[in-house]
């Protein structure tokens, strides 16, 4: 028994060593009060391109409790993801943000992927989250995307958050001024 | 009314769900104490895991498009569960239903969000994705034109206190074209997610932050309350974290009643001020724009900022949450930012932001709006479909 996530339901069988049995519900407790989180941001340049579904890669994280990001496992992994350290279900919020001047009719959609696919098997990754006609105006206008699901993933499934949008302007950068940076957070929230 | 699946715990006994966890009493000179029973731990510490592994949970998704007829709020039907864990939902009857589960508290409160897609090209009409509970109250959430060349889709997102004898919800859609306008079934689906987050929190204690949970050794006393010498209190131990995972602090601050508005200019960020609370478990807000954190931990935060429009409309809407840190410094989460409808219409915008957010106690939180209309807009006053600002505590 151990304080990993997801916690096993502890056996308290009259007749088992006390101890034991006492910090088999000490570990368990400790692993509802602390599950897996991963909050990340891009805090760097990033260079994205128009009319392409791209994973947003994550600058080193704020918070990564199982160790999941991807530089962080063994072989490492690419920036752009975190490791389900084991299966269950995970909360997921994130924000997409283009830097630059928009253009009329832009559009910007954020979207989560498990396993480089649609979280719910029904969609097409990459645009399963909210579609938004931004701002059009210079790069002092914000032109951001959030939405926060609940997503199912087996041990060593990538999450990715997808960023999508449209061919009007000529932006190829995301935002990287703070509080309007692409940002991440992943709790892990039950079996 | 949802059913109340019962969860087995690994000696075979079927869970007692959810928790109210014994007090334990220590031995006194006219007393015997609590006997350390195995029943009675199994009843509190493993019944509490077995709980939050796998709390109320519904995932359901529409796969065939539906007609939504104009300026009427209708339910997304024909939901298939990807998950419904506490069997809520039916797929023969009443299909865009999810019940929540029966528990002993009564009415718990439930993190619910949803996405809508929209067939739609119109920027002339305003879209929107709500939660609806019992076919009555509508809670709205982003409230947007589409425009051209591409769909549009809107979400929801709200902290909602529902009784398992008799409450639903649904995922609704309105919009006020002049036709009916179809959902999206291809590559993107309306989907509806509803989690337990919290008991009934009238009458439950309000503890501090579980400590990390001891390392017990053989020369540790059990005890109930009792410290020093070796003692360790159970109360403590089990009995105070049982019942900080039961209800943990949550916040849900609303407008309500009054009017407030949004000054224009690109930058200028005023805070929304809230009127009331639909719950606040732990008295993070009496008054103003702030709440302010009582017990450390991580966060999900989510704001929906409502605002009316006018006849003539200009320059953009932008959301963002604004975190204080009592320690110096603030930080803040933008949200969803987006162009407002064109024509004559002043149905409103609607946005959301929502970020994981760790906060320490005496950090503030604000819901701000920016907008360049060129004139001021005015914040929607409702308890359903106005402002407001939830919080989860999810993570020490």
């Amino acid at each position: 028994m151990s304080t990993a996530w997801p916690p096993d339901i502890p056996v308290l069988a009259a007749g088992a060593d006390a101890v034991t049995a006492l910090n088999t519900m000490s570990q368990s407790l400790a692993s509802l009060l602390n599950p897996p989180i991963f909050r990340a941001e891009r805090s760097t340049a990033l260079t994205v391109a128009e009319n392409t579904h791209q994973f947003i890669t994550w600058s080193t994280p704020t918070e990564d409790t199982a160790g999941g990001w991807g530089p962080s496992q063994t072989p490492a992994q690419a920036a752009d993801r975190y490791v389900a350290p084991a299966a269950g279900w995970y909360h997921v919020e994130a924000a997409v943000s283009l830097s630059g001047t928009g253009a009329a009719g832009m559009v910007v959609i954020a979207a989560v992927a498990v396993g480089g696919t649609s979280p719910t098997g029904q969609g097409v990754a990459g645009w399963e989250g909210p579609e938004v006609f931004v701002p059009t105006g210079a790069s002092t206008q914000p032109k951001l995307v959030c939405h926060g699901w609940v997503v199912y993933a087996n041990a060593g499934d990538p999450i990715q958050i997808d960023l999508w949008y449209s061919t009007e302007s000529a932006i190829t950068a995301v935002d990287t001024t703070a509080g309007i940076r692409c940002r991440v957070g992943i709790v892990g929230i039950g079996v | 009314m949802g059913t109340l699946t019962r969860i087995f715990l690994p000696d075979g006994q079927a869970a007692i769900l959810p928790v109210t966890p014994r007090t334990w009493s220590d031995s006194g000179a006219a007393t015997l104490g609590d006997p350390l029973r195995a029943s009675l731990l199994t009843t509190d510490a493993s019944s509490i895991v077995a709980w939050h592994r796998q709390r109320p949970l519904f995932h359901g998704i529409q796969t065939l498009a539906q007609s939504i007829p104009a300026s009427t709020w209708t339910a997304i039907t024909g939901l298939g569960e990807l998950t419904d864990n506490w069997s809520g939902h039916s797929d023969t009857t009443n299909t865009g239903r999810y019940y929540v589960p029966n528990t002993v508290f009564g009415g718990d409160w439930y993190l619910c969000s949803g996405l809508v897609p929209w067939n739609t090209n119109s920027s002339t009409d305003a879209h929107i994705t709500g939660i609806r509970v019992n076919g009555g109250t509508v809670y709205e959430g982003m409230k947007l034109p589409g425009g051209t060349g591409h769909a549009l889709t809107t979400s929801v997102v709200d902290l909602l206190q529902l009784d398992g004898s008799s409450d639903y919800v649904e995922l609704g859609a309105w919009h006020n074209e002049a036709a009916a306008v179809n959902t999206v079934v291809s590559s993107k689906l309306p989907s509806l997610q509803v989690r337990w987050v919290c008991a009934n929190p009238s009458g439950l204690p309000t503890p501090s932050v579980p400590a990390a949970p001891h390392t017990w050794t053989g020369t540790d006393v059990v005890s109930a309350s009792a410290t020093g010498s070796g003692r360790v209190p159970l109360n403590t131990e089990l009995r105070d974290v049982v019942r900080w995972l039961m209800n943990p602090p949550i916040v849900r601050v609303h407008t309500s009643g009054t009017t407030q508005t949004i000054p224009s200019g690109a930058g200028t960020w005023t805070a929304i001020t809230w009127q009331g609370q639909s719950v606040d478990n732990y008295g993070m807000w009496t008054s103003g724009a702030s709440v302010t954190c009582q017990r450390a931990g991580l966060y999900y935060i989510a704001g929906t900022g409502a605002v009316t429009e006018t006849s003539t409309k200009a320059g953009y809407r932008a959301i963002r949450i604004h975190h204080a840190i009592a320690a110096g410094g603030s930080a803040d989460y933008y949200g969803v930012a987006a162009m407002p409808m064109t024509g004559t219409k002043t149905t409103g915008t609607s946005l959301i932001a929502d970020a994981f957010i760790r906060l320490a106690v005496g950090d503030t939180l604000q819901l701000q709006f920016d907008q360049t209309n060129g004139s001021t807009l005015s914040v929607v006053s409702s308890t359903s479909n106005g402002a407001r600002l939830i919080g989860v505590w999810v993570a020490k």
